[in-house]
Order: structure tokens, then C-alpha cells, then sequence
């Protein structure tokens, strides 16, 4: 496939209609602003919805791919139009992405990812027929499955009840947080600060009033979370390929992503705060180029049992064979190494915070505060000091950890490593201690502190990438 | 576990990182006497000396320590970065997982003839600083050539 193609004329009114999006609310300030003389406003939205037309048209008339030698070339642009040339070799993943304006028209959305992209995709084809999609993905190498392949070979889905658990233990805040900044600046610009003002006096006097808002508040925050996992995971499928993974998820938007094994440099069991306690968890994909996604585009497995995770990561993923049995433990002495530094900086935050009320002539029981934090810092040291482990066999290393809440288990390849690294303070040193860690393709990091160090020294020595690779 | 690394910084680099650390200490002090000069005050006093102090760690203590831990080896297989004085880190690259690799000179380098070296893996960056310019020029030659093969991420 060389000539040049354009995008489907559909094309035209995602782009118009992404154009509105980002005015949309000056818009409606110029709206609001024109209550009082309708006839300005209108003009005003008419005006803005006929150059997002306008706009949207150019670009689509714009916009041109092709391939050629070895690689995809997109140009795009409608005031200095720029060729990007990205070689077919450095694809990492083309995902397939329907929102409701492409189920509209029977088109769908390309993303071609690539090892350095940031969010979203490197390419974005944002409307293309089925046929052209299929011929594309072919000449690109990550072909359209086949429909009678579609049964065939390991595949896993979210059940609904799995999907409501999903949902409910696990906020969406990448969905969370641009809604509520949304509603924060179009509340500041709406109201101006006289209003608020006036919201601030109207807030609730009395602690019975407060505990209602934090109810409701937390109530709010809850559903939209609910409904974002819901949104972003419904009908999630994830089908193995012998040379790549199909993932396909979302309600309004349909999302089908297609990452070659190849690709995948790790997988992480995520056991978030609200999951761990159920015996549920979550499996992500540490794919290269993905690190900038939001967490639902590198989830390989939304939720599942603990319990079952390696029988349906051996089908999915048997690269990475998740280690069973209990892990290699850091030495009982590394315990207070755990605890010192957390309970000192936790003591140190509470009287922090202490004096500031103290000053501000507020309640004064100081050593409430540091007894506080420095519990609290002692809480999440034993946390990570109970969590800590690793196991290492043949080619894969897997580390587990606790980051504040949730504990991690990333399983990796050891010839994939990227860099690995032997580390201690001073104090560690003396104790004979010393912590390893590494960090695969995607940019993601792991690792397992205070072990002892002639241990360390010997993981360190084993998680080397081997002989080098034969040429050619 | 190969062996710890042996080469360390050149010594002009030393002197530059003085030189750096001492002109942001001297604007610290120049910024205190032109906001707070002449009040004669006790926050006047506080500032000053504090100031003075980050002059001393930024000139003195800071670009000694870091001379003193800093150690690095290039070898056919891997580069091994060690360096910290109170979190001692030692990084261990695989030659094949480097992408690209390539040298800096600062203002200040240049005039002490000293170069940072940097090697790129697809899951960041590490810097060797402190090299005389030829040595850095070496180096990026030698690992631009052992990793003309490049990486499958």
C-alpha cells in the first residue's frame, strides 16, 4: 500500500466536534454573558460552531497516510502541514478506538503507538472505514483477527459481577480528576469571587452540617468512580494470540488494543487497599511506550482472585510464569530499617503540623499530632516490611512491595532488564544491608529493600542480561 | 556481581564544580543584601547566614563529596555507575540496552575541559559527570560502537 489515502469524511465531525469540546466552556461563559442580550450570544455560539466546521473540514481535507518504505507516514496539519514518519519496526501496538461519533458512521479510530510515545498515540488516523483499518493494520503488520479466530486460542473476560467489584474497589481517578478540575475552574469562572464568597458563608457551621458534606462528597466522588470503572472496563476481553495479546474493553467507547508479546517487559499484580483485604487484584501490562497511559489502557486483567492469577496469567502471558510459594524474605534485622526512617519522618510531620496549629491559636495538644503521624509512619513501614519479598528463577524475577497502600508484584524478564541497581545508606551498610532494584522498558521501577547484603550482591550478579545476543 | 567500578572524576572537575556551586552561593548572598541590605534586623541576620551556609555546602562540601564517592567503569559487557555519599548507589547498564548515547559541556565545563556523558535506555537516562573532554569523547565513540545493534523494546 503506497498512494496516499485520507481518513474518512467522518473524520471531519470528530475533528469539529473536538474543536467545540475545547471551547466549550468560554462558550458557555459567552452564553451566560449574553443572557442579558440574547442576540449576542447566539452569534457568538453560532460563530464558534461554524469555525469548528470549518476547521474540522480543513483538516480532514488536510490530512494524508501512506506506507513506503518500511514505514507509516501520516501528514497532517492545516496552516503548516508536517509529515511524521514512523517505521514500521518501532510500532509497539496499534490500538483500535470507536467513540460514539465513529459507531455513528461504522468507522473506527487507529492509535499507533510506539516505544517513545507519550499519552495517547504517537499516530492518531482519528476515522477510518473497516476496510481501510484492516488493510492498514495488515501493512503494518498487527493484522485485524480474523473472525474465525475469534473463539479459538487462551482468552479471559470480566464477568459482571467481577466488573461491579472492579468498579467499586478500584476509582477510576484518571476519570475522576478532570471532571472534578472541570467542575472546580467552570465553578470559579462562573461564580467570580464575590460568590464565592458567598458558598464559603453558606458551607456548614455546625459539625453535624460537615459530616453530612463529607457523606455526600464521598457519595459523589463514589458513583463517579463506579461509573468511570464501569465506562472504562464493560465487556473487557482479552484473547492471546501465538505472537501478540488482543485487549478489548469500554462502553461508550469501544477500545480494542493489540500489543505484541515482544513487547511486554513485565507484568505487575496490583492488591489495592480495597482489594487485597477481599483477595482480589488487578493485573497491568508494562508494555514500552505505554508508561504515560492512564492505568485502564495497560490493564491486562481489571480484577480477578489472588488465588487464580497465575493460572490465568500462564495462559495469557507464559513468557512471564508468575512465581508461586512464599518469597525470599529480607534478613528479621532489617525490620527497624523499615520502621526508623517512616516513624522519624511521621513524628516530624506531626509536630510540623502541630506548631502551625499551635501558632494559629488553635487546640494545643502537640504530642497528639507527632504520637499520630508517628504511628501512622509506623503503620506504613510494617506494611512494606510485611509485603517485601522477591523470588528469582532461570530468566524472570519477580520483586513484591508496598508502595502507601497498595502492594505490588512485578514479574520481569531477566534478559529485558533495562538497568539494575545494588543500593544503601550508611546506617544499612553497617547493618550489613542492602537494597536491589530495577526498571524495565516501560519506565516502571521496582524494588526490594534491606536485604542482606552478600544476598544482594548475589541477586545483583544473577539479574545480569547473559551472554550477548548472537548477531544478525 | 563484576567488580566495582575504579575510574573516577578528572580533578578539573573538581575545581568546576566549585566554581558552579560557588557562583549560585554568591548569588544568594547578592540577592539577601539587595532585598534585606541595610535593614539591620534579625531576619537580615538569619538570611545572611543562612545563605552563607549554602554558599559553603554548594562550593565546598558538596562538589568535595561528590568527587570523593563518584566512580564509574566502561566495560565490553556493561557500564557500572557507583556514586552517593550517604545512599551509596551503584547502577548496573547492560551495553546492549543502551539507544543512544551522548556528551555535554557546560559553560563552565568548557573552561575547565569537562564533559558529562550520557547514556540512554528506554527507561531513562544516566549521566557520568566529571569527565575530561577527550575521555568523554572516547567513551561515547567506544559505547556508540559496541551498541550499533540496536535494542528491541
Amino acid at each position: 500500500m503506497t498512494s496516499e489515502r485520507r481518513l474518512h469524511p467522518a473524520a471531519f465531525l470528530v475533528h469539529a466536534l473536538g474543536g467545540l469540546r475545547d471551547v466549550i466552556v468560554p462558550l458557555i461563559l459567552a452564553l451566560f454573558a449574553g443572557a442579558r442580550s440574547p442576540g449576542s450570544g447566539t452569534l457568538i455560539a453560532l460563530a464558534a460552531v461554524a469555525t469548528s466546521l470549518v476547521i474540522g473540514y480543513a483538516r480532514w481535507r488536510m490530512t494524508r497516510y501512506w506506507v513506503t518504505d518500511g514505514a507509516l507516514h501520516f501528514r497532517s496539519g492545516v496552516l503548516s502541514p508536517d509529515t511524521q514518519v514512523v517505521p514500521i519496526a518501532r510500532i509497539a501496538a496499534v490500538d483500535e478506538v470507536q467513540g460514539p461519533v465513529q459507531r455513528l458512521f461504522g468507522v473506527v479510530a487507529l492509535d499507533v503507538q510506539t516505544a517513545g510515545g507519550g499519552s495517547g498515540g504517537e499516530i492518531r488516523l482519528t476515522a477510518l472505514s473497516r476496510a481501510d483499518a484492516a488493510a492498514l493494520r495488515a501493512a503494518l503488520g498487527h493484522p485485524t483477527a480474523p473472525a474465525s479466530e475469534a473463539g479459538s486460542g487462551p482468552q479471559w473476560r470480566l464477568s459482571r459481577r467481577e466488573l461491579v467489584v472492579a468498579a467499586v474497589t478500584g476509582p477510576q481517578l484518571g476519570i475522576v480528576a478532570p471532571v472534578a478540575g472541570a467542575i472546580a475552574a467552570f465553578g470559579q469562572q462562573v461564580l467570580g469571587n464575590d460568590e464565592a464568597g458567598q458558598v464559603v458563608r453558606r458551607l456548614p457551621g455546625t459539625v453535624h452540617g460537615w459530616v453530612l458534606l463529607a457523606v455526600a462528597l464521598a457519595a459523589g466522588v463514589m458513583l463517579i468512580s463506579l461509573a468511570g470503572g464501569v465506562v472504562a472496563f464493560s465487556g473487557f476481553v482479552v484473547r492471546r494470540e501465538p505472537e501478540r495479546l488482543r485487549l478489548q474493553r469500554g462502553l461508550l467507547q469501544r477500545r480494542a488494543a493489540t500489543v505484541g508479546i515482544g513487547r511486554v517487559h513485565a507484568i505487575r499484580i496490583v492488591e489495592g487497599a480495597l482489594r487485597q483485604p477481599l483477595g482480589y487484584c488487578s493485573v497491568r501490562l508494562e508494555v514500552a511506550g505505554y508508561a504515560a497511559e492512564r492505568s485502564a489502557a495497560r490493564t491486562l486483567v481489571p480484577l480477578c482472585r489472588r488465588d487464580d492469577v497465575a493460572a490465568i496469567l500462564a495462559r495469557l502471558v507464559p513468557e512471564l510464569p508468575v512465581p508461586g510459594g512464599a518469597p525470599a524474605r529480607p534478613p528479621a534485622r532489617a525490620r527497624r530499617r523499615y520502621l526508623t526512617v517512616l516513624v522519624v519522618a511521621g513524628g516530624g510531620a506531626g509536630a510540623i503540623s502541630a506548631a502551625i496549629v499551635t501558632l494559629a491559636g488553635g487546640p494545643a495538644w502537640p504530642w497528639v499530632a507527632v504520637l499520630a503521624g508517628a504511628a501512622a509512619g509506623a503503620g506504613v513501614g510494617l506494611g512494606r516490611w510485611r509485603a517485601a519479598g522477591w523470588w528469582q528463577d532461570g530468566g524472570v524475577v519477580a520483586v513484591r512491595s508496598r508502595a502507601l497502600l497498595a502492594r505490588t508484584t512485578t514479574v520481569a524478564a531477566v534478559r529485558r532488564l533495562q538497568h539494575r541497581e545494588l543500593s544503601c545508606s550508611l546506617p544499612a551498610r553497617r547493618a550489613g544491608l542492602a537494597s536491589v532494584g530495577f526498571a524495565v522498558a516501560s519506565g516502571a521501577r521496582a524494588a526490594v529493600a534491606h536485604l542482606d547484603r552478600g544476598v544482594a550482591r548475589d541477586l545483583v550478579g544473577r539479574l545480569g542480561p547473559g551472554p550477548a545476543r548472537p548477531p544478525g | 556481581v563484576p567488580p566495582d567500578p575504579d575510574q573516577r572524576p578528572a580533578r578539573a572537575a573538581l575545581l568546576a564544580w566549585m566554581l558552579g556551586g560557588g557562583a549560585m552561593g554568591v548569588v544568594a548572598i547578592a540577592a539577601v543584601v539587595a532585598v534585606f541590605g541595610g535593614r539591620g534586623d534579625a531576619l537580615e541576620v538569619v538570611l545572611l547566614v543562612a545563605a552563607a551556609v549554602w554558599f559553603l555546602l554548594a562550593a565546598v562540601v558538596v562538589p568535595l563529596l561528590r568527587y570523593r564517592t563518584w566512580r564509574y567503569a566502561v566495560r565490553e559487557e556493561e557500564i557500572d555507575l557507583r556514586h552517593g555519599a550517604f545512599v551509596v548507589r551503584r547502577t548496573i547498564v547492560p551495553m546492549v540496552r543502551i539507544q543512544h548515547v551522548d556528551t555535554t559541556v557546560t559553560p563552565i565545563g568548557q573552561l575547565f575541559g569537562i564533559a558529562t556523558l550520557t547514556v540512554h535506555t528506554a527507561a531513562g537516562r544516566h549521566q557520568v559527570p566529571g569527565l575530561e573532554q577527550v575521555t568523554a569523547d572516547r567513551l561515547r565513540t567506544a559505547i556508540a560502537r559496541a551498541i550499533r545493534e540496536p535494542d528491541d523494546v
